[in-house]
């Protein structure tokens, strides 16, 4: 009966070699270790023999059946490593997805510009659009006929109305509603009568900001535009302040940043000038407390105001104001992952 | 402002910066230098000295001849600009070709009206540059509005004085006069409006060609020289700010000159000989009987110093700036001197403007008449200012010395009395724009240096506020539709009167602009739908590809006569073949209505029912919807629809074009105060069954929803929800039917549900559908094939 069996360990090994399928290894399965394999009936003859016998011909029996369990698992481990081998996954291919738009670059640049402000603990504003000539000009301490008002040739609605000019209004309508101190930015959209070129835009944006406490001075504003200019455009970059003209600011002062390219030294991309011009502020004018009802000997501040499309175009290197207006896709396409 | 280097070194002779630390300082005191520019940008190259060997008479002009070296040059000249024979002119070379008016860029002509005399120490064929011109520099300085008197070489010394702590020396103001009698007389009709004229008389003048070194800085400062008497009167304005004129004494009628506001519709022939036709106040300088110079802008032609003037009157004056803005800007006419009058001259600068003329004038051979005619008094009162030296301190958050503050304000001609630590500064008449404290100091800093400001941080207890829930759902949803795959555009907010009229809405509620640049900029927009198509346009045009657009901007319009400006947000979706990886995604009216309930879900805001209706006429008529407000009588929270195909052919756009605006304000509104729902996770198990109904193609899902509602809270089903999961048709459907597919949730709060309670809900909304006649049960149905 050894023999049977040495036999039978043999044709399976032979059968188990000839296997490729799930569907051959189950049918070998069933042939030689499930209960219709020649196995119980091995065990059914064991009971016929010697007890000596018996022993012998048992254990080879045991081993025989366990060694076939054993070489079936093999090979079914080995199936199922080749068929995860087919179900290769061609992980070059693009992924199933959704296609994703993309901010525009003046909201993306008036977004951070806010975003840190407010982490510097400033508010933020909105003013109308369409204001009044006397919160546009005279309050802001420019009169009628004065030549400052040649810079912001203005289009009129009619009534005392106009499109503003600049953001600044913005700081009266907030000196009114608000109670200092406070640290205020209003970011909005300004119209100017400029024809439109690389240059010029008739309609463009500000962020106007406005600091209004006791004993500020012009240490703070400088501190805190570093802070901003620096967070803007990186830490490399240094900040110089030098003199200006405002009706609404004294001191005024126009506010550069140093050229990107060249740190300060002078190159072709700032124009051999090594800084490029980001702001005007100034300290709040003391006519300008008084316009709104504030006294100017127990309450100081300062203002500053910034045209975005001139940052955008630093920050991003755009050579034309127009191309932020026309929204070509192509355009707008480069800005995708930014914001 | 022009100026040279050599010019502030006159009035500044011990002047040691080199000119590009000029051009530094001038920068860090607030002048931004815009072009730094070299002697030899301005003249043309080479630049010698030729001699005048013949000059013939040749009718009314004088053809004279030039020689240099072995070569000789003919040329046609006006008679009062001929030297006299054998002295030593000017010749310039341009691409070879002489040129007697040496400025740059200047082009050949066929008479010259002078020869420009060069002095007689230089010899033929002499390099005049090198002699005469050397390597000076010019600034091209921009001036603010606040600083007239820096319009100047005079201003810009002064503000390198203070820098350098130099003095600061003036031109010579002094002349001969002698007692000639000319019976001249001036009335001041206008004193309102020119507070000061002066007039002197000078006579024995002999017009011809300046001397070289006036000529030469007049060409370094962009002026052309024209002839001694101008050029005096020119560069003495250069020189010091004050405009002057000269009139021809003998072309002045009645020997009288008038100030006076001009009548409506006079006339005056202005020295460029344009004819102006002047509006009533303007003001003028008028003789017996006519007006003969717009004053404060241009001269009149009439009495224009030409070659046969033999006497002049010479005008110096303190015109109103504002007046000489209006009637400047009125007609037109920037000139060097409005420009100057415009931001204020010096009042008391005035007469010492005319002396210095005099002085060069009595130079030339001139013969000046003693005394002034005068005509009012200078327009000025001292004026001090007390400012606390812990001022300066302070507001500039830097230690100025207070010597250095002091040594500063003098420099510039303040004068400073010190009374302990407080400084009464009176100011000089030049500076009309300090006047308060503060305006020292901003003197102090400018000089002193901002770059030695100490930078600090405002530091004192404010709370921001929360940010704004407007600002930040704005956010939100702009996010929201970046990742919906549109792209956020910015565009103009002047848009064409014509694209207002094409969406039918009424002019007169439309804001137009009273001064528009261009048609193309004329009107406010009233709704954002012209800005979304212009860019779709435009990227047709340049064959772009894209799923759609937005943006969020104000629209404007006027009601009840007031102003109006909203926010509102935009979306316009392009369906147009696209990238085969974005085929499966669809883009139409629904997908439109799906965003729409995406941004109302993210505002909070509930959702407004949206109906049919056609608020744009560019709309088509069966796929167009406005959605309304959830309050009643309220505006609608927005509209929207599929843009007609003639329209978008009409406009060479391609696909198909939906259009969404939402107004932001009243979305905002809605969503806040919410009441907050149940957070608790419901306790027991839901049930789920599915319906499927068949009806005629042309039955809404809301009428089927409708009635599922209303039958499951007549019967206070627990039903939780119920959700449409797909609407079919086509085979095995009968033509013209369709079918909807809905899975209904129920739920108790407070035990499990049976099934056999729930099936007879479903059994119960199953009645309620099929009673009404237009719904049967799709497993009711006997379809075609069954």
């Amino acid at each position: 009966m050894i023999e049977e069996i040495e036999e039978y360990l043999r044709d399976f090994e032979g059968e188990l070699a000839q296997v490729l399928t799930r569907d051959d290894l189950n049918r070998v399965k069933g042939k030689y270790a499930g209960r219709k394999s020649r196995i119980p009936l091995f065990l059914e003859r064991l009971k016929t023999l010697p007890l000596e016998e018996r022993r012998v011909v048992g254990r080879r029996l045991n081993e025989v059946k366990v060694l076939i369990e054993e070489r079936l698992r093999e090979k079914e481990a080995e199936l199922s490593r080749k068929e995860r081998k087919r179900e290769f996954v061609d992980l070059s291919l693009p992924g199933r997805r959704h296609p994703l738009g993309a901010f525009h670059p003046l909201r993306l640049v008036m977004d951070e510009i806010v975003a840190i402000f407010r982490s510097l603990g400033f508010r933020v504003e909105e003013g109308p659009e369409v204001e009044t000539e006397f919160y546009n000009f005279e309050a802001l301490n420019i009169p009628a006929d004065h030549p400052a008002r040649d810079a912001q040739d203005s289009f009129y609605l009619g009534g005392g109305f106009l499109l503003r000019t600049h953001t600044s209004p913005a700081q009266i309508r907030v000196m009114k509603k608000l109670t200092p101190p406070f640290r205020v930015i209003v970011p909005g959209r300004c119209y100017r009568r400029d024809a439109f070129d690389a240059t010029h835009s008739p309609v463009f944006h500000q962020v106007e900001g406005l600091v209004v406490a006791p004993g500020i001075s012009m240490g703070d504003l400088k501190g805190t535009i570093e802070v901003f200019a620096r967070r803007l455009f990186g830490e490399k970059r240094k900040v110089r302040f030098r003199p200006s003209y405002f009706p609404f600011t004294e001191p005024s002062a126009e506010v550069d940043i140093s050229c990107g390219i060249c740190q300060g030294v002078g190159c072709r991309s700032c124009g051999g000038q090594g800084w490029l011009e980001i702001m005007g502020a100034g300290l709040v004018h003391p006519q300008v407390f008084r316009n709104v009802g504030y006294d100017p000997e127990k309450i100081q501040g300062f203002a500053f105001g910034m045209g975005v499309e001139r940052i955008a175009m630093l920050k991003f290197g755009i050579p034309d104001i127009r191309w932020f207006f026309e929204n070509d896709v192509a355009f707008l396409s480069a800005f995708k992952g930014l914001g | 402002m022009r100026v040279s280097y050599r010019m502030l070194k006159r009035f500044l002779p011990e002047l040691s910066l080199r000119p590009e630390e000029v051009a530094e300082v001038f920068l860090n005191q607030g002048f931004v230098v815009e072009e730094v520019l070299s002697a030899r940008d301005l003249f043309c190259y080479p630049l010698l000295a030729g001699t005048l060997v013949e000059a013939h008479h040749e009718g009314l002009l004088t053809r004279c001849t030039v020689k240099l070296g072995e070569h000789t040059f003919q040329v046609l000249v006006h008679p009062s600009g001929v030297p006299e024979t054998g002295s030593r002119v000017l010749v310039g070379f341009e691409d070879h070709t002489p040129l007697f008016l040496p400025v740059r860029g200047e082009r050949a002509r066929e008479v010259f009206d002078f020869l420009l005399p060069l002095p007689p120490f230089l010899e033929e064929g002499d390099d005049v540059y090198e002699a005469l011109i050397g390597d000076d520099v010019v600034f091209e300085v921009e001036v603010t509005a606040n600083r007239g008197d820096c319009l100047s070489v005079l201003g810009l010394a002064r503000e390198l004085a203070a820098h350098c702590d130099i003095p600061l020396v003036l031109p010579r103001m002094h002349c001969a006069e002698k007692p000639i009698h000319h019976g001249f007389r001036l009335e001041n009709e206008a004193p309102h409006l020119c507070p000061l004229y002066t007039g002197r008389y000078v006579t024995a003048i002999t017009v011809q060609p300046s001397p070289f070194w006036i000529a030469k800085e007049l060409i370094l400062m962009g002026m052309r020289p024209i002839n001694n008497v101008v050029d005096i009167t020119n560069l003495v304005m250069l020189e010091m700010g004050q405009p002057l004129h000269a009139f021809d004494a003998a072309r002045i009628r009645g020997n009288l000159v008038r100030v006076r506001e001009a009548e409506e519709g006079e006339r005056l022939v202005t020295l460029d000989g344009e004819e102006r036709i002047l509006r009533k106040g303007m003001l003028l300088i008028a003789d017996a009987d006519r007006p003969i110079a717009l004053a404060g802008v241009m001269g009149g032609r009439d009495t224009e110093v030409g070659p046969k003037t033999r006497e002049i009157f010479l005008e110096a004056a303190f015109f109103d700036r504002v007046s000489v803005r209006r009637t400047a800007r009125a007609l037109g006419m920037r000139t060097e001197a409005s420009a100057r009058f415009e931001r204020g001259v010096d009042p008391l600068g005035v007469m010492q403007a005319a002396s210095r003329a005099l002085a060069l004038l009595e130079e030339m051979g001139g013969e000046v008449a003693s005394g002034w005619l005068v005509s009012g008094q200078p327009p000025f009162t001292a004026w001090e200012i007390s400012v606390p030296w812990e001022l300066v301190v302070q507001r500039l958050s830097c230690e100025v010395p207070q010597k250095e503050g002091i040594r500063i304000l003098e420099r510039l001609g303040f004068q400073v009395a010190q009374e302990g630590a407080t400084l009464r500064v009176r100011v000089p008449s030049w500076r009309p724009d300090v006047r308060e404290p503060i305006d020292v100091v901003e003197e102090v800093g400018r000089v002193y240096g901002y770059g030695k400001i100490l930078s600090s941080f405002p530091s004192f207890p404010f709370d921001p506020g929360n940010v704004p829930r407007e600002e930040s759902l704005e956010n939100r949803i702009r996010a929201h539709l970046v990742h919906r795959g549109l792209y956020e555009v910015v565009t103009l907010s002047l848009v064409e009167g014509e694209g207002v009229n094409m969406l039918g809405l009424e002019g007169e509620e439309c804001v137009t602009v009273l001064n528009p640049l261009s048609q193309e900029h004329a009107v406010l927009r009233p709704s954002l739908f012209f800005s979304l198509f212009e860019v779709v346009r435009t990227n047709a045009r340049r064959g772009r590809r894209s799923r759609g657009f937005f943006e969020v901007g104000k629209v404007f319009f006027r009601k009840e006569g007031n102003f109006r400006e909203e926010k509102h947000l935009g979306i316009i979706l392009w369906n147009v073949p696209q990238p085969a990886l974005w085929k499966e995604d669809p883009l139409d009216l629904l997908t439109l209505k799906g965003l729409l309930e995406e941004i109302e879900e993210l505002a909070g805001a509930g959702y407004g029912a949206v109906c049919p209706g056609r608020v744009f006429p560019v709309f088509e008529e069966d796929g167009a919807f406005v959605v309304s407000s959830p309050e009643e009588g309220a505006e609608p929270l927005g509209w929207g629809g599929k843009v007609l195909p003639d329209f978008l052919r009409r406009h060479d756009v391609e696909g198909e074009v939906y259009y969404l605006e939402i107004r932001l304000e009243d979305l905002v509104v809605w969503g806040q105060d919410r009441p907050t729902r149940d957070f608790a996770p419901p306790a027991f198990p839901a049930v789920s069954r599915d319906i499927s109904v068949v009806v005629d193609a042309s039955t809404p899902w809301a009428f089927v929803a409708s009635l599922v509602a209303e039958e499951a809270k007549r019967s206070c089903m627990a039903l939780e929800e119920f959700v449409l999961f797909d609407v079919f048709s086509g085979d095995p459907l009968p033509p013209g039917k369709k079918g909807f597919a809905f899975r209904l949730v129920f739920r108790a709060p407070d035990r499990t549900l049976e099934d056999e309670e729930v099936g007879r809900w479903v059994q119960k909304l199953k009645e309620s559908l099929k009673q009404t006649g237009r719904v049967v049960l799709r497993e009711e149905m006997i379809l075609s094939h069954e």
